[in-house]
């Protein structure tokens, strides 16, 4: 194998694959990233055997080949290189040299058999979406999943594909994030995915292209024309989440989303740091603040906001409420309650999105 | 003495793993926790309603059908969401607050008490070291004329921990007890002094935490979580070979702890100076207190290991005398293997509705009683030298290859193969495959064996190549 390639192309395809090789590893060759050359130039992949990335970058291809080069020093040595172009030949199956202006190096490498082979997933019927839609709801959800490891179905995100709307759901149980937007299939089809993966299809496609996506045995792939991403699925079954939202809260708050954090956020200082406990009181125009924790202090607080319904005092993870408003895309946000025992919901308010954003956070008990 | 709590879900845990897919096992089971028994009764926490419900309608018969093999009674299980987690004051969407109805309510009446049945566990995990196994105590270690020595020092050493022998290296073949009478010390030590801290690390799990501690700059805690312990049981320390750093952080953990007066206890499969690329020095220390072997069982020391096996599982009842001793008479090569062999005599008169008697035990255990009471391995006129003609000609390739050290992967599968086979059609011991495949280490062979396995689950090509060569051999 003989290429060239700038440093900017080559160091930015390095760090796109360079997420998903893992630090450390009992199967030496997972160190390393593959490099072939393909018609269009040369295709860098790396791979921690849950999920698995590949870009493909331009490159001058003089001889045609592949290899497995040690991810880490490669991309330390293009990171400090100039910007020039960088030239890599393979000597032999397993060594490697590169050269820019007057710099040179020799590494060692693995031979290309050595590096697992990517899932057999077939993209002859895929779905087509854009990118953005997907990465929409993956921001919107990712973030509730749990990583708790007694409950490893909750690790994963559901993304359900519909006849007429895709939705993504992530919950821990304590808090459950939903986001569905509207989308035109034949198929249907539902997967819990690990959010590692999708944290990947999130940064490394560009917002306006066209993604492919397939399913393979255990496997999904998504693929644009330069870069794929395999990532094992989580087997089900997912719980049935929609038993657990709430139809009938009949108290409504209507607040400022800035007001309400800046407010959890003061107040949440002298909460405890096991539970985050704070107590919020909700009558006609006023939200209260309460915090006390023994060994710590107290803190008192309010804001004004709209409330219809029978008073009502109920306790939180101030976290957990907090982590929700930063994904609330609008300025305003509605929380609905039942009572201080049951789930509340919290959700945008006044947003003119096709898609629709929901979440929903259990209180924590207020034990006197 | 009846089995506690966690020695019945243990058992019928042991049998699930074989029995269901290694997802769903981790996924479903491995997180439950048993809350505590009554009767045939078992009460097992998860972590919310949803888990529960999945359990039930999946696993539970199939667990329940373990009874009588894995208990030698019926059991019913049932599963609920774990009282601590309903308890908590951070609500859960999947679990049902304890003052109001549980979604669905568990069947099976009344459960028992809840917590108390978890017991047999040291007071002293919380220091984050697996607790020692409730099993191995040296009440139930039986002693014979091969290991007198080691169980003798054993004893010597629980009740003076530093001082009677210090290090005790235990060493012999697979199977044999080793890391029994080394738990045992730690029983033995924990209960003249319950607040003694007790460490049981395999060598790989101190290696990983020593590379997890260099990495994430963690060394100062690494070193104080094992410089600070009162008895220190270290098994398989052969592999240390060639682990230069870790051997290295090993000899310091090792004299820090020595110097102390703190007991160190070491197992290996091979005497110290036989382990091969070890520092010389760290042999020198390894030699330098008691070093004792345990050896084969003979044919009384087999028939008392046998009957200590059936009153502990309180299947004294069951096992005719004459079936023991056929037992014993024919199956030489371990322990674990003799207890192999009345599970599975167990399983096979539970399915055949019939009792134990020597028909049955001949025609149950047919693999696994040499007809002349010879070593473990031959069954059949299967040779090693046979499966690797046959598996080499499949794979195309010499059967010079499957021996060779080469690592390539044209070759690495075929030996790979060749080696599952030899285990699964002729039963012979891990040690001896790894001899006649070119002198390898019996981890290798294990390696080897879950490779295939697995390969065999996910690739059905594969699968029938390898069943194809599976008969081809069965013909001979």
């Amino acid at each position: 194998m003989k290429v060239t390639s700038s440093r900017e192309k080559l160091l930015e395809g390095l760090t796109a694959v360079a997420a998903t090789i893992p630090t450390k590893t009992t199967l030496p060759v997972l160190s390393n990233l593959l490099v072939e050359t393909t018609e269009r130039g040369i295709r860098l992949s790396g791979t921690d055997l849950d999920i698995a990335v590949s870009i493909e970058i331009a490159a001058e291809v003089d001889a045609p080949g592949a290899i497995t080069i040690p991810a880490k020093r490669l991309m330390e040595i293009v990171r400090e290189l100039p910007p020039a172009p960088i030239k890599l030949a393979t000597a032999g199956e397993q060594r490697i040299t590169l050269e820019s202006g007057r710099s040179k190096f020799k590494l060692l490498g693995l031979p290309k058999d050595e590096f697992p082979a990517f899932p057999n997933i077939k993209f002859t019927n895929p779905w087509k979406i854009r990118s953005s839609e997907v990465q929409k709801l993956i921001a919107h959800t990712a973030f509730a999943v749990s990583v708790e490891e007694s409950r490893p179905i909750l690790n994963g995100v559901l993304w359900e594909l519909r006849k007429d709307l895709m939705r993504m759901v992530a919950t821990n149980g304590h808090r459950l994030a939903k986001m569905e937007t509207p989308w035109a299939s034949e198929a249907s089809a539902e997967f819990i995915v690990p959010p590692k993966a999708l944290e990947q299809v999130r940064r490394l496609f560009p917002a306006d292209e066209d993604l492919e996506i397939a399913q393979g045995a255990n496997h999904l792939g998504f693929r644009s024309p330069f870069v794929s991403v395999f990532t094992r699925l989580i087997e089900g079954p997912y719980p049935n989440y929609d038993q657990v939202i709430p139809k009938d809260n009949d108290r409504i708050a209507i607040a400022d989303r800035a007001a309400l954090t800046a407010a959890l956020r003061r107040t949440a200082i002298v909460a405890s740091d096991q539970t985050h406990r704070i107590r919020l009181a909700f009558n006609t125009a006023m939200l209260k603040f309460n915090v006390q924790t023994a060994d710590v202090g107290e803190a008192q607080d309010e804001i004004p906001v709209r409330f219809t319904g029978d008073p009502l005092e109920i306790g939180f993870n101030a976290n957990y409420l907090l982590e929700i408003l930063r994904y609330i895309p609008t300025d305003e946000v509605k929380l609905t309650f039942k009572a201080p025992e049951r789930a509340a919901t919290i959700e945008p308010e006044g947003w003119s999105d096709p898609a629709k954003y929901f979440c929903l956070v259990m209180p924590l008990r207020l034990v006197d | 003495m009846s089995l506690t709590a966690s020695d019945v879900w243990s058992r019928l845990l042991e049998r699930a793993r074989l029995d269901l897919t290694p997802e769903a096992f981790e996924s479903w089971l491995a997180p439950a926790q048993p809350l505590g028994i009554a009767g045939e009764a078992l009460a097992v926490g998860v972590p919310d309603q949803f888990a529960a419900e999945w359990n039930e309608r999946n696993y539970q018969d199939l667990l329940e059908s373990y009874g009588p093999v894995a208990l030698g009674h019926p059991v019913k299980v049932t599963f609920q969401a774990d009282p601590e987690r309903v308890a908590r004051a951070q609500m859960d969407l999947f679990v049902a607050p304890a003052n109001r109805p549980p979604q669905s309510p568990a069947p099976g009446g009344a459960l028992p008490t809840p917590r108390t049945g978890v017991t047999g566990r040291p007071q002293n995990d919380s220091f984050g070291f697996a607790p020692l196994s409730p099993r191995y105590t040296l009440n139930e270690f039986v002693v014979g004329r091969s290991n007198e020595l080691a169980a003798a020092a054993a004893l010597a050493v629980s009740q003076q921990p530093g001082r009677a022998y210090n290090p005790y290296f235990i060493y012999g073949d697979t199977g044999l007890g080793k890391t029994h009478l080394m738990q045992a010390i730690g029983h033995g030590v924990l209960e003249r002094n319950p607040d003694a801290r007790v460490a049981y690390v395999g060598i790989e799990q101190f290696t990983n935490e020593f590379i997890q501690a260099v990495q994430g700059k963690a060394m100062s805690s690494f070193k104080r979580r094992y410089r600070e312990l009162d008895v220190l049981l270290v098994d398989d320390v052969q592999f240390l070979k060639g682990k230069e750093s870790t051997q290295e952080e090993f000899f310091h953990t090792f004299n820090t702890l020595y110097e102390a007066g703190r007991q160190i206890v070491l197992t290996s499969d091979r005497p110290p100076v036989e382990i091969p690329r070890l520092e010389a020095r760290l042999v020198s220390r390894f030699q330098s207190g008691m070093v004792a072997d345990v050896g084969q069982p003979d044919y009384e020391h087999r028939l008392a290991i046998l009957q200590q096996k059936l009153k502990r599982d309180h299947l004294e009842d069951s096992f005719p005398g004459d079936v023991l001793e056929l037992i014993a008479e024919r199956v030489q090569s371990n322990v674990r293997e003799l207890e192999g062999c009345i599970i599975k005599l167990l399983a096979f008169a539970s399915l055949k509705h019939k009792d134990v008697t020597v028909e049955l035990a001949l025609d149950a255990l047919r693999d696994r009683l040499s007809a002349d009471g010879g070593s473990g391995g031959g069954g059949g006129q299967l040779s090693i030298a046979t499966v690797q003609k046959v598996v080499a000609q499949e794979w195309q390739v010499t059967p010079e290859a499957l021996m060779s050290k080469s690592r390539l992967k044209a070759y690495t599968v075929p030996r790979q193969v060749a080696m599952y086979l030899v285990r699964t059609l002729m039963g012979t011991p891990l040690i001896q495959i790894g001899e006649a495949f070119g002198g390898r280490d019996h981890s290798t062979v294990i390696h080897s064996l879950e490779r295939v396995e697995v390969q065999l689950r996910t690739d059905p090509e594969f699968a029938t190549r390898v069943q194809r060569v599976e008969n081809r051999l069965l013909q001979q």
